[in-house]
């Protein structure tokens, strides 16, 4: 298992990251391909809530990362607010090709700014633009949205691998208490708060071709 | 002899057996699978021995006082089955025999009921008792037509369930279906006994009895669907799963009531089983919502092997579905060590996905130490536990 001994004395900075979304819109596989760089098309549902947790080795620091992968079912939403408290990043998923579950973002973005209110970065994922044919969002109404929230944006693959790895690094450059922790040094990431004009960062595509 | 002629026709689900089948009794049940197993008596006694003890939950306490009560149990044990060990011919011979004291087939029902269930704690079901299609049994495994007497189930009406199915796909059906193609998909057990063809056959006409009102299916019930389908022909599937949705959990089920019932209690289970297990949980601010979720909300269905599973839900169908919560917590305890060596700081989820795969869940380990576990509750918290799945929360459960 990855990150059980860290060389560094000091304790490994601690973030909780939580994935929402509707049912199947490919949250297990974006974790699952960002832990393994492995894909299966068919997880089993998420019962409730699942948890994984990484170190991520960046150039300059390395952080310790806890996924809460929570299932997109209805009767299970009176959950949500529980597992979203505490939590550093939100990442709200959608499904390209299934345009209710971008339409549903607008409440799973609701939910969060209920529970943490500005003190959580947000990032909505469109996730399996491998699906080209059968796409139902766009980029831009995705891009929109994002905005619309002043929240990031990136658009990923987790069959394909695609920005997978680019959202990860996304997230990591803007954890909140990055720039007075201990471990950060030099970052050239200075606007990285909380809202920031990650949306428009061009990196994404930049990193896009990685981990496949 | 009628009983095993009709027994022989139930179990091959052919013939004009219905009208009589309303007379079948699972202890004719027993004596025709202890001919088929290896059982033995003496090996019974030996069980008995061991396990006798643990046998009833409610009673246990005397019982285990009680030398004379734990003979009494192999007593029983050995009446059931030992007309089954010295006949070799067919059932009516094992009626005939005029030194079986306390002839079973002169019980009641119920008397049956609880010997066979008295069977399950004390001994578990045989090796075989998963086989579908056997000569004996026909179509339903053994163990499926053990479950269906349990649930209260004789007679199959088929063609119910064809008409049902006739209907098509119901108004869940693209939510049945994004979870029947993912349902056990990676357990090679299940999946060349259960095709997700079978499972969303089901759960549509689950869906068509209930009214087609969309909604009905609630994501992963196809957990709780499978075991049936592992060991029984789909309609007698699709009968004991509504059923035991109906009057087994019907807390668990629309919302998930009886669940959150279950965390609490289940919280104080744990205090007593294991008080710095409890402590350990407590300082990491872990809720049963966060590492017992998955586990206490299917019953335990979604840890494989489902081979598993079926041994711990024989238990939980013979006594109720409370056990699944007994079930968790013996799991938990039994990685006690393992999680309180963890070195994450409070507020990890200790118990993460590897976690929780790596524990497996070794039934017989769990129910090993679930009827020593269920010795350390008083009374009331038996008593609430055994009613969350099936009652609305009562008032005066609340803050006790």
């Amino acid at each position: 298992m990855a990150g059980v001994s860290s060389s560094a004395p000091t304790p490994l900075a601690k973030y909780k990251l939580v994935f929402l979304g509707d049912q199947s819109v490919g949250k297990t596989s974006i974790i699952t391909r960002f832990m393994y760089d492995k894909f299966d098309n068919n997880y089993q549902a998420t019962i409730g809530i699942d948890f994984l947790s990484k170190t991520m080795y960046l150039e300059d620091r390395t952080v310790r990362l806890q996924l809460w992968d929570t299932a997109g079912q209805e009767r299970f939403r009176s959950l949500i607010p529980s597992y979203i408290r505490d939590s550093s990043v939100a990442v709200v998923v959608y499904d390209v090709v299934n345009r209710a579950s971008f339409i549903n973002t607008t409440k799973w973005i609701e939910e969060v700014r209920n529970e943490r209110g500005n003190d959580v970065i947000l990032v909505l994922v469109g996730n399996k633009t491998d699906q080209t044919e059968k796409r139902q969002v766009s980029v831009e109404e995705g891009d929109a949205k994002a905005k619309e929230h002043d929240i990031m944006f990136i658009e990923t693959s987790a069959k394909a691998g695609f920005n997978v790895k680019a959202l990860f690094r996304k997230i990591a450059a803007a954890l909140p208490g990055m720039e007075n922790s201990a471990m950060a040094r030099d970052t050239d990431l200075i606007d990285v708060k909380l809202n920031a004009s990650a949306s428009t960062n061009p990196t994404a595509s930049q990193e896009s071709s990685c981990g496949c | 002899m009628r009983h095993a002629a009709t027994f022989a026709r139930w179990a091959r689900g052919s013939g004009d057996w219905r009208a009589e089948a309303r007379h079948w009794t699972p202890c004719a049940l027993l004596r025709a699978a202890a001919r088929l197993t290896d059982f033995s008596v003496r090996e019974l006694a030996r069980a008995a021995v061991r396990l006798g003890a643990r046998a009833d939950s409610r009673r246990r306490r005397a019982r285990r006082a009680s030398v004379f009560r734990r003979m009494e149990i192999e007593d029983e044990l050995l009446q059931i089955l030992l007309p089954a060990d010295r006949v070799s011919g067919d059932l009516s011979d094992a009626q005939r025999d005029g030194n079986t004291p306390a002839e079973p087939f002169s019980l009641s029902p119920e008397e049956r009921i609880d010997r066979l269930r008295k069977l399950v704690a004390t001994h578990g079901l045989p090796h075989s008792a998963n086989e579908m299609g056997t000569e004996k049994f026909g179509m339903c495994s053994l163990r499926g037509i053990v479950w269906k007497a349990f649930l209260g189930i004789g007679v199959i009406p088929v063609h119910n369930y064809m008409n049902l199915v006739a209907q098509g796909p119901s108004a869940d059906a693209e939510k049945i279906g994004n979870d029947t193609i993912r349902t056990f998909i990676k357990n090679v057990d299940f999946t060349s006994r259960v095709s997700p063809d079978m499972l969303s056959r089901v759960l549509n006409a689950y869906c068509h009895a209930r009214g087609n009102t969309k909604g009905t299916y609630v994501q992963s019930m196809s957990i709780l669907c499978a075991p049936f389908l592992y060991l029984m022909p789909e309609p007698d599937a699709f009968e004991s799963f509504s059923v035991f949705l109906e009057c087994h959990v019907p807390e668990y089920v629309n919302n998930y009531r009886g669940v959150f019932s279950a965390f609490r209690l289940f919280e104080e289970c744990l205090r007593v089983a294991d008080r710095q297990l409890y402590d350990h949980f407590v300082g990491y601010q872990l809720k049963p919502e966060l590492y017992a979720f998955s586990t206490i909300s299917t019953l335990n269905a979604c840890v494989p092997p489902m081979s598993d599973t079926v041994k711990l839900w024989d238990v939980q169908l013979a006594f109720g579905a409370y056990w699944g919560v007994i079930f968790t917590l013996a799991r938990i305890v039994n990685s006690s060590a393992l999680l309180l060596s963890s070195k994450e700081g409070p507020g990890a989820p200790l118990i993460t996905r590897e976690l929780e795969q790596g524990l497996g869940m070794n039934a017989e380990a769990v129910l090993k130490l679930s009827f020593e576990l269920v010795q350390q509750f008083d009374a009331h918290l038996l008593q609430r536990l055994v009613k969350h799945a099936i009652q609305p929360p009562q008032p005066e459960d609340a803050g006790s």
